[in-house]
């Protein structure tokens, strides 16, 4: 199946979804939301190309697996957890990151500009005399990137 | 139902949904139909859930996706890696029961027992839509 049919399969599938109070959607999903779901699964399915090689070799494992009338040992279990703790993480650091960020910004915009500009001088900015506190904020914030 | 708990809701559907769409579309790669035994189906259950998660891994590093949609994914990664984990952990004191019943040192019951606990668990994980869905349910 090519990569045209696996999306449409997966956009009806989705729709499935979207339609669905049950699944989670119906009434209440925004087409904005929609729409990213089917970005993001879009980009999946872009995507898709190494996922497939990967579920077609783990397929080759589990076939030999069972040809050979044999479990899964440890060792399997430990690298296929070990792989799934590592997305994980990345997946959990992406979003601290994004929540770091954001818990900063609230912190610079509660400040007054006073106390902004000792910020930015403690950290050794050149603040502009006309600049105002969003300008000063997103010094501050271009200096931490 | 606010808008995070329906995006929540959505992603993990997302998730899992695309876990049986690439098993339906991809009918030469579907390494839960190769498994024979209930410890093979729940390897292949597992090692599928690691390589979509691996993709959404990629997906969240890329950059081409919005803050909020890195949250929600980051939020429905937690719910099915807890459930999966549990799957894994299920099956590894599967193992070891089953290694005792064959050296004769635990009773059939145990076993029956352990067997049905992990099969359980690999129903629950297979159809993993509707399983997380009813997690997220039980949980409210």
């Amino acid at each position: 199946m090519g990569i045209v049919e696996l999306a449409l399969v997966a956009i009806k599938g989705l729709s499935v979804v979207l339609n669905n109070p049950a699944l989670g959607g119906g009434s209440s999903v925004k087409l904005d939301q929609a729409s990213e779901l089917l970005a993001l699964l879009g980009e999946l399915l872009t995507r898709g190309d190494e996922a497939h090689d990967e579920l077609v070799a783990f397929t080759k494992v589990v076939e030999g697996m069972a040809a050979e009338g044999r479990q899964p040992n440890k060792v399997e279990w430990d690298a296929l957890r070990g792989r799934s703790d590592a997305a994980h993480s990345i997946i959990q650091e992406a979003a601290a990151a994004i929540e770091e960020e954001e818990t900063e910004q609230v912190f610079l915009e509660e400040l007054t500009k006073a106390e902004l500009l000792e910020q930015a001088e403690r950290d050794g900015i050149s603040v502009p005399a006309s600049a105002t506190k969003a300008q000063i904020i997103e010094l501050l914030e271009a200096v931490e990137e | 139902m606010n808008y995070v708990t329906v995006g929540v809701r959505q992603f993990q559907t997302f998730y899992l949904l695309a876990i049986m769409l690439l098993l339906q579309a991809c009918a030469g790669a579907n390494p839960i139909a190769k498994a024979e035994t209930t410890e093979q189906r729940a390897f292949a259950t597992y090692g599928t859930f690691v390589i979509i998660e691996e993709q959404a891994a990629k997906l969240v590093s890329s950059g081409q996706i919005s803050d909020s949609a890195v949250r929600a994914i980051a939020r429905a990664d937690s719910q099915v890696k807890s459930v999966a984990d549990s799957l894994l952990d299920a099956t590894l004191e599967f193992t070891v029961i089953r290694a005792e019943f064959e050296a004769g040192d635990t009773g059939e019951e145990r076993f029956v027992r352990a067997m049905n606990e992990l099969n359980g668990w690999v129903e629950r994980a297979r159809p993993l839509i509707a399983n997380l869905i009813s997690a997220v349910k039980g949980a409210e």
